[in-house]
């Protein structure tokens, strides 16, 4: 029994390790994604996914000036040209809006859950992978 | 009038044949109840933001995340732990297959009440996943395993094994579902693999 419970505890940390290093990998692989989609990062920006219904994104996006202080924000906007387009006007330079209508951006960085944002630096790693919450 | 002693009747064949198959189907019941709670202790526990972000969602203690968010996470995450032990050391099982029901007919619950309110979830159940739960299966899959657990308890009380923890059956489903984790964790690696390519 003892010579099991060795060979478990071996496995265990063998799985830990194993598991740190996929970890690993998929946040290297998330940064290349990020490269490859060639938005121009300062070296803290704010990745914001917003969806078509959200009427809040004004609040979500001063809940991360709050929490990061005055970032640069890139809003990725599951949504109509049109739409995105109005929402730009609203909203001040530090902050530009993309159209991501089938939300195939928003799917790559894994922004599925609306409202949520990245942190990302300059070397494309992500810093931060958050949702929003409704009454923040 | 002739008394034959009990072991020689066909009764007592019966009652052998009866308890050898209550054994086996306790072990059943016990394995697929341990492994069921020890892959989605794994799972939560390896993606336990996600996991997080579910039980806000569910919305029945706040839409913040907040301390009670994490206890309630923590809560679960242990009585999970709990179970997957005790099943798989084959102690405790009257107990463990009440606590089995109640927490099942909890998530089928759960699961009955998001599907009334049609809002959709991503309960990150058996780990990582971007695709959206299926709600009424989960509640199909919830309640027949409650219903299990039901049955496990009605046969419980002719089968114990207080003597002997099985303590290597724990070794062995521990070792599998840390494999399946990994097999999860590997299968997401090669997804972003294929995405950055195709990037």
């Amino acid at each position: 029994m003892t010579i099991a419970i060795i060979i478990w505890l071996l496995f265990v940390t063998a799985f830990t390790l194993v598991l740190r290093y996929i970890r690993v990998r998929q946040q290297q692989l998330k940064s290349t994604i990020l490269r490859e989609i060639g938005l121009s990062i300062s070296p803290v920006t704010a990745l914001l996914g917003v969806g078509l219904d959200d009427i809040g994104y004004m609040r979500h996006i001063s809940y991360i000036h709050e929490k990061y202080g005055e970032i640069p924000i890139i809003v990725l906007y599951k949504g109509p040209a049109w739409k995105a387009d109005l929402m730009q006007r609203k909203l001040s330079s530090s902050v530009q809006v993309i159209v991501d209508e089938e939300a195939e951006l928003l799917r790559k960085l894994e922004l599925t859950d609306l409202p949520s944002y990245l942190i990302t630096d300059q070397a494309y790693r992500i810093r931060e992978h958050s949702r929003i919450f409704d009454a923040v | 009038m002739c008394y034959y002693p009990l072991k020689t009747t066909y009764a007592w064949t019966l009652v052998e044949a009866l308890t050898w198959k209550v054994g086996v189907a306790i072990l059943i019941l016990s394995g697929i109840f341990s492994l069921l709670f020890i892959s989605s202790f794994t799972a939560k526990l390896f993606s336990f933001r996600p996991f997080l972000y579910a039980i806000i969602d569910f919305n029945i203690i706040g839409k913040q995340l907040n301390w009670k968010i994490y206890l309630a996470a923590f809560t679960v995450l242990g009585l999970e732990l709990l179970l997957g032990v005790t099943f798989s050391l084959h102690i405790l099982l009257g107990v463990a297959f009440i606590a089995a029901f109640v927490l099942l007919t909890c998530f089928s619950l759960l699961f009955l009440r998001q599907q009334l309110s049609k809002k959709p979830i991503k309960c990150s159940c058996f780990g990582r996943s971007d695709k959206l739960t299926n709600q009424k299966l989960a509640i199909i899959r919830n309640m027949l395993l409650a219903l299990l657990a039901l049955i496990g308890l009605g046969l419980q009380p002719s089968y114990s094994s207080y003597e002997n923890p099985h303590v290597m059956t724990f070794l062995v489903y521990s070792a599998l579902t840390c494999l399946y984790q990994m097999y999860v964790e590997w299968g997401y690696m090669k997804k972003l693999k294929k995405e950055a390519a195709v990037g």
